[in-house]
């Protein structure tokens, strides 16, 4: 009866190169099983980059089944994970340039802030708060004030309490569950990978 | 009798303010206007930071409202205002166009394979004439 070898192979999602030309399969996928066929494994060569532009490539399990397969064709490859990474390749080393970045931080930041404090200005008048404000004060007192404070105070201070209680931002890291706002990040981030991979195999059969 | 209507109207006033803010919040999130720009400048670790800016432009943008709070800091300022509400005004724009999958059907409908980039350029001149004709040519804007 022949003796089968499992290894497992947990792909990773993605991968970011930076000039160098050779993949070898320890960098592109988790190889689980006994240690000599594992560091075996992990040193087969399985991408040569030929491009001198900045390129995505993708790499599936199939390629990687075969490479073990080639090797020795009686290990039992199961997979777990990913079933295709991306690799990113640079020509080149991408220069981290703290000043642009320093200016794309205030060019956002200006917008948040100027935007958010004019979208509720707008959405205010759009519902004549100030109206209801003097509606709400006149119901309560009986008496018509051209600057019902005693509603606009307490308003203002629930105000900034629903955004803090949204974001949650001021509590600590630790048990800080991921904001509303970093789920959408997440979930971009998830689509953008369908899509690139989708992308990478268009350009393939073009 | 007049302490209790006090406290009252207190409440309703906090909670309303509650209300709204979280609703505001909500949609800010969901349109994905800070979604959308914090992917673009890849600046992911600053997210925190951006959230607490939100707080502060929503009490700001409450205040001015509904008070006679004033800082005169010139004309150049007001440029620079006006120039940011109206990037915040575009980003949201598209946002939405974006979130309502208007131009994933106008691709497969229209049978658009290569145009998409200078469909969402023609876009934004559009958007930045008609701005121009409605503010400044008189009779669009009705009161």
């Amino acid at each position: 009866m022949k003796n089968y070898k499992v290894v497992y192979v947990k792909m990773k999602d993605k991968i970011l190169v930076e000039e160098v030309k050779d993949i070898k399969i320890e960098d592109i996928a988790e190889i689980i099983g006994d240690e000599d066929l594992k560091n075996e494994i992990e040193k087969r060569h399985i991408l040569t980059i030929s491009s001198n532009v900045n390129k995505m490539y993708e790499i599936s399990l199939s390629n990687v089944i075969k490479a073990i397969n080639n090797m020795d064709s009686s290990i039992l490859v199961h997979s777990i994970g990913e079933k295709e990474t991306i690799i990113k390749y640079l020509y080149k080393k991408e220069k981290q340039n703290k000043v642009w970045q320093f200016c794309k931080i205030v060019f956002v930041s200006f917008i948040v802030f100027f935007g958010g404090a004019v979208a509720i200005m707008t959405f205010h008048t759009d519902v004549s708060m100030p109206e209801i404000h003097k509606q709400i004060f006149e119901t309560f007192m009986g008496v018509r004030v051209d600057k019902p404070l005693l509603v606009q105070i307490p308003y203002s201070i629930g105000i900034g309490l629903g955004i803090i209680l949204f974001f949650n931002s001021f509590t600590n890291n630790i048990d800080r569950y991921p904001t509303p706002l970093e789920i959408e990040i997440s979930k971009y981030d998830a689509d953008t990978l369908i899509a690139t991979k989708e992308k990478i195999e268009n350009n393939d059969s073009n | 009798m007049i302490v209790i209507k006090v406290i009252f109207l207190i409440l309703i006033a906090f909670s309303g303010g509650i209300a709204i803010s979280t609703a505001f919040a909500a949609f800010l999130t969901t349109v994905g206007f800070m979604k959308v720009m914090v992917v673009r400048t890849k600046t992911y670790n600053m997210v925190k930071f951006y959230e607490i800016l939100v707080f502060f432009s929503v009490l700001a943008g409450t205040l001015t409202m509904l008070s006679d709070f004033k800082i005169v800091l010139g004309k150049m300022f007001l440029c620079i205002v006006g120039f940011f509400n109206g990037a915040f005004v575009g980003v949201v724009a598209i946002s939405l166009a974006e979130v309502l999958n208007v131009f994933p059907v106008l691709k497969k409908r229209a049978k658009l394979k290569k145009g998409l980039k200078y469909l969402i350029l023609t876009v934004a001149i559009g958007k930045i004439i008609g701005s121009l004709v409605y503010w400044i040519v008189p009779g669009f804007i009705v009161k």
